[in-house]
């Protein structure tokens, strides 16, 4: 692929990133825990370490959660760093699992649903481990359970919601231009 | 969903409910349910909760200003706070021992039965 169109596609997926991102803040959820949340961001990460590597990821990424908190003022407050620190937790396990899952034989391959819920739980433990440091206490671990059980819905469904999407994509020939 | 996928979300189920029970039994003590409250690493309060004590509240200072903390027989909660979410204070009364109610902005944290040796600092 031609740098330009690169750039582009790059520069597309953040501002898509950015739009979820902020979207799903507006979304009120029932549980009273610091950090459940969808991560609808996150079906752009997965699209991005499919069409691209994992720098490329990363990077669009680290762009979403730096201008996504810039947009809603929470820039390098707390709720900005455990939001880093899971969405570079969550790249890097979907990642490793990604290359990992190419190496097996079809058979015992992970699917996108799988790496997405991985994602999830990797986002979750992200955010902890930086609240834990931040508020210089252990405590935060109590939350364990439950941010795991959370991440298996909201992964499967940010999941879905991308192979729902590469579908289309794959129909209309336009995967096939990205991966070019 | 592929078989890998079915054996992962398992993995994940599995480490929940095992950290969940884990954390309520290694809590639980016979007749007994103490709090303690903590800003940040330093330890502010603690208190019986078994006994049927008058309802009082406890005000603890956070980087964000004061949130009060109000505690009555058998249980306690964030009553106020000045942190911007108020997941602490949407978390209620907590009774349960080996349960915690945390506010992440203003650095105050409520446990149940905590144990003397446990853990309670990072090491950096």
């Amino acid at each position: 692929m031609l740098p330009t169109r690169k750039l582009t596609l790059i520069a597309v997926l953040v501002a898509q990133a950015i739009v979820l991102h902020l979207f799903e803040s507006l979304i009120p959820l029932p549980i009273p825990i610091p950090g459940v949340k969808l991560g609808l961001a996150n079906i752009v990460t997965l699209l991005a370490l499919v069409i691209f590597d994992f720098k490329t990821a990363l990077l669009i990424t680290v762009l979403r959660t730096v201008l996504g908190g810039l947009l809603s003022g929470t820039l390098f407050n707390i709720a900005f760093f455990m939001s880093i620190s899971g969405a570079v937790a969550a790249t890097t396990l979907m990642a490793i699992l990604m290359s990992l899952t190419s190496t097996l034989n079809p058979s015992s391959r992970f699917s996108l649903l799988g790496i997405s819920v991985a994602g999830a739980a990797a986002h979750n433990l992200g955010q902890l481990a930086m609240a834990a440091l931040l508020i210089k206490h252990s405590a935060i671990f109590y939350y364990l359970p439950i941010m795991l059980v959370s991440s298996l819905p909201t992964g499967l469904l940010t999941g879905l919601l991308l192979s729902k999407l590469l579908e289309y994509l794959r129909a209309s020939g336009q995967l096939d231009e990205f991966m070019s | 969903m592929t078989k890998a996928d079915k054996v992962l979300i398992g993995i994940i189920l599995a480490l929940s409910l095992l950290t969940w029970l884990g954390l309520t039994y290694w809590h639980r003590e016979a007749g007994k349910l103490t709090g303690e409250i903590s800003a940040g690493d330093r330890s502010i309060a603690q208190f019986n909760l078994s006994q049927t004590a008058a309802p009082r509240t406890i005000k603890v200072t956070g980087p964000l200003g004061t949130s009060v903390v109000e505690i009555r027989a058998g249980a306690v909660r964030m009553k106020s706070s000045p942190c911007p979410d108020h997941f602490c204070m949407h978390t209620g009364w907590i009774s349960q021992p080996g349960r915690v109610i945390v506010c992440v902005p203003n650095r105050i944290i409520i446990e149940t039965n905590r144990k003397p040796d446990s853990v309670d600092a990072i090491a950096y």
